[in-house]
């Protein structure tokens, strides 16, 4: 790490390309527990600084961190750990080497697709070295190797991982650009390190890997023992442009291990992905379908498309389908179109359940041995999620399969003088996903509209109301209606800065005990300055509701905030 | 700890705008990388900036302030296009959303180019972090100002500052001359 600092001030000192990067946030406020009610002290201070040196071919990139506590993960104040996160880059028109925190993606990520998002506290990239040689134009050769410790949460409301896994990758492979397409092939070996005694914590975890533990039997005798899980990929991936259509495909077969099994048995999985999209009739077309089959593996490289519909409405974000990489499989359907008057309209499918063939523990035989025998839940298809009896929650053999639904429609327009902004969506999504504790039908109703005045100032609102019937996970009988409203009013004054106020409404109806109601409010005031075209400065004073935070499918559970103050101070030199 | 906090931040901010002051930096050029476009062309970003007045601005599907300013930038585009400025698009949407991405451009009918930086190494060797951003750069490939974030109104602004990049590089040329 001292090395790192020297040259930072190496590459400073011969007047490089340097960019500066700095955030800082302070919270200090309550938390209360929703389930307990109990309120807890809530504080953060966590301070990032990103520097980013250029000089000729070479790029170098570091993060620094003082953070006691941060929002999430352990806190960090000693001088030896500030350096969270760094990387050396050479390149130049055929080649590029990075050497540090690798975040990468190859093809369509279903093979290795590491990044980090602070907002969700993932981070699944490794440290080691990447090679890509372009020698022409028509080939590209990568490599890709290193160590990593992938840190993941027993229950989403922690702070900080405690489940944490190293692994280690190495990966080579070649693209192929030609006038019949682009190709790309590539074989990865991926080991993945399980502690003695972790099984407990997982298969009792909110992680989607606990889902599947607890779908098998495994022998209570290797609990307690260290595991190591070996995977073997390849991968395949083909685009091409067709008419007014892009087609793409990827596959990735694989071998593996299961964790904690003695046994020489190897797994068979596989991830497959395919997307059309182009224009017809007028309108923009997007289909795309996953079919994600890896039972009994953790994916911690891979990170394929979701293939459902991600908003960016508030109140949607928080009732997010929480992806199973390891079992998933579902088609989306994406349709866009301009009408008259500045119209513009969006239709959105999507819909996914696990594979069938899922063992019925209420359901079992035993054979000629008196061994035991469990027989599986009966298949079913996409058309079970359609007509009168879609989306059916008392058909056991549908419900089995972790169902989901989404349908979203959204219009939009602009003014013709572009001076006012409308959107109004409806969403509706059905989840039956028992394990995690997902089992309910919601409806959204998101609206936006931003109106300009000839002062150059703004009124931005968002206003937002939801309505969710939520399901007992185990008898599937109604269990409690909730209501959400939430607005944010905000108003710009050109170049100075903004003051918005926050509402969050919540009002929950106990069916099980006599329609007890329950109301909560959260309310809060930001001001916002902008101090420079690069540097801002937030203060919020008030509550705020917490809830679901998630990208890519992983979600973190951000806590409610109580009667505090929230400073954010970004600034870019 | 909240006072404390404060006065720490207050000297922060004043050692931070002495620090972005141009006189204490050195001049920051475009950085030389090679992107791909939408139909997966690899496009050097020197060779495309070659000699032009450019708006980079980063974006991704997520960003719905970073839609917003994209309608006007495209406007600009347009409007500038004689006065050898362009709108140069970057979007930072992992590859497997590209389709989307295709699609949305598509759409919405931009004229300006849209390139791909899904591993954001653009967005991070231009000091970017957060969206949606925007970077001015002149026809000697020296950027001259940035900014973060968007509010229906700034597009006024950024349009003023605009002409002030074309115009003021005229001036300069023909005093040089």
């Amino acid at each position: 790490m001292i090395k790192l600092k020297f040259i930072v001030l190496f590459f400073g000192i011969i007047h490089a390309n340097i960019n500066l990067n700095f955030e800082s946030q302070y919270g200090s406020g309550s938390n209360v527990n929703d389930q307990t009610q109990d309120t807890t002290s809530y504080y953060y201070f966590e301070n990032l600084l990103d520097i980013n040196v250029n000089y000729r071919n070479l790029n170098l990139y570091t993060q620094l961190e003082y953070s006691n506590p941060p929002v999430y993960g352990e806190q960090i104040i000693s001088s030896k750990n500030v350096a969270s996160s760094y990387f050396v880059e050479y390149f130049n028109d055929f080649l590029m080497l990075k050497w540090g925190n690798i975040q990468t993606i190859n093809n369509y990520g279903l093979d290795i697709n590491m990044f980090q998002d602070q907002s969700i506290d993932f981070d699944n990239r490794i440290k080691g070295i990447e090679l890509r040689y372009l020698p022409n134009d028509v080939v590209e050769f990568n490599y890709i190797s290193g160590n990593g410790t992938f840190g993941t949460k027993s229950k989403g409301d922690l702070r900080v991982n405690d489940l944490n896994f190293d692994h280690k990758l190495d990966s080579y492979g070649m693209n192929i650009y030609s006038d019949f397409g682009e190709f790309s092939i590539s074989s990865s070996s991926k080991k993945t390190f399980y502690d003695e005694g972790i099984y407990n914590t997982l298969s009792n975890s909110d992680t989607r890997f606990a889902i599947d533990l607890q779908d098998y039997i495994s022998d209570p005798n290797y609990v307690n023992e260290n595991s190591e899980v070996e995977l073997n990929a390849i991968n395949f991936s083909y685009s091409n442009t067709l008419g007014n259509f892009d087609i793409y495909i990827e596959n990735s077969n694989n071998i593996y291990n299961k964790v904690l099994r003695k046994d020489d048995k190897d797994e068979e999985g596989y991830l497959r992905y395919f997307a059309l999209s182009g224009d017809i009739f007028g309108m923009s077309l997007s289909y795309e379908f996953k079919d994600y089959y890896m039972l009994y593996y953790m994916p911690i490289i891979s990170n394929p498309p979701t293939v459902f519909f991600e908003s960016s409405s508030v109140l949607i974000s928080r009732i997010q389908h929480n992806i199973n990489f390891s079992d998933e499989i579902g088609h989306q359907l994406e349709l866009s179109f301009n009408g008259k008057y500045n119209l513009s309209y969006l239709f959105n499918l999507s819909m996914g359940m696990k594979h069938s063939g899922i063992r019925n523990p209420n359901s079992f035989d035993f054979d000629e041995d008196f061994n035991i025998f469990y027989n599986v839940y009966e298949s079913i298809s996409f058309s079970d999620f359609f007509g009168s009896n879609g989306m059916d929650y008392t058909d056991e053999d549908f419900i089995a399969h972790k169902p989901f639904r989404n349908i979203y429609a959204e219009i939009s327009r602009w003014n013709n003088n572009n001076s006012l902004y409308s959107k109004v969506g409806y969403h509706s999504h059905y989840s039956y996903d028992a394990n995690s504790d997902k089992v309910y039908q919601t409806y959204t109703i998101p609206t936006q509209f931003v109106v300009g005045f000839k002062s150059k100032n703004s009124l931005t609102t968002y206003l937002e109301y939801q309505y969710t019937k939520n399901f007992d996970p185990f008898t599937f009988e109604e269990k409690e209606f909730l209501t959400y409203k939430h607005l944010a009013l905000s108003y710009y004054i050109n170049k100075i800065g903004s003051i918005t106020y926050l509402r969050d409404e919540e009002n929950i109806t106990f069916l099980a005990n006599n329609d007890f109601n329950k109301d909560n409010v959260w309310e809060g005031i930001e001001l916002s300055l902008k101090i420079s075209p690069t540097m801002q400065l937030s203060i919020f004073q008030g509550s705020q509701k917490g809830g679901l935070v998630c990208a890519n499918g992983v979600c973190a559970v951000q806590p409610s905030f109580e009667d505090g103050t929230k400073i954010t101070f970004r600034a870019l030199f | 700890m909240l006072i404390k906090y404060l006065r720490l931040l207050i000297y922060f901010t004043f050692f931070c705008l002495i620090l972005s002051e141009n006189n204490f930096k050195s001049i920051e050029y475009i950085p030389d990388v090679i992107l791909k476009d939408l139909d997966k062309k690899k496009v050097k970003l020197l060779n495309i900036s070659d000699n032009k007045f450019i708006v980079f601005n980063f974006w991704n599907m997520a960003c719905e302030p970073c839609k917003k300013e994209m309608k006007f930038l495209n406007e600009f585009h347009k409007k500038y296009n004689d006065y050898d400025f362009k709108v140069i698009s970057v979007n930072m949407d992992s590859p497997r959303s590209m389709s989307k991405v295709k699609k949305y451009v598509k759409s919405s009918k931009y004229e300006f180019e849209v390139l791909m930086d899904p591993r954001m190494n653009l967005f991070k060797k231009m000091g970017g972090s957060v969206m949606p951003f925007v970077v001015l750069a002149d026809n000697r490939g020296i950027i001259s100002n940035k900014h973060v974030g968007y509010n229906l109104g700034d597009e006024i602004s950024l349009e003023e500052e605009i002409k002030v990049l074309i115009s003021f590089n005229k001036d300069s040329i023909i005093n040089n001359d």
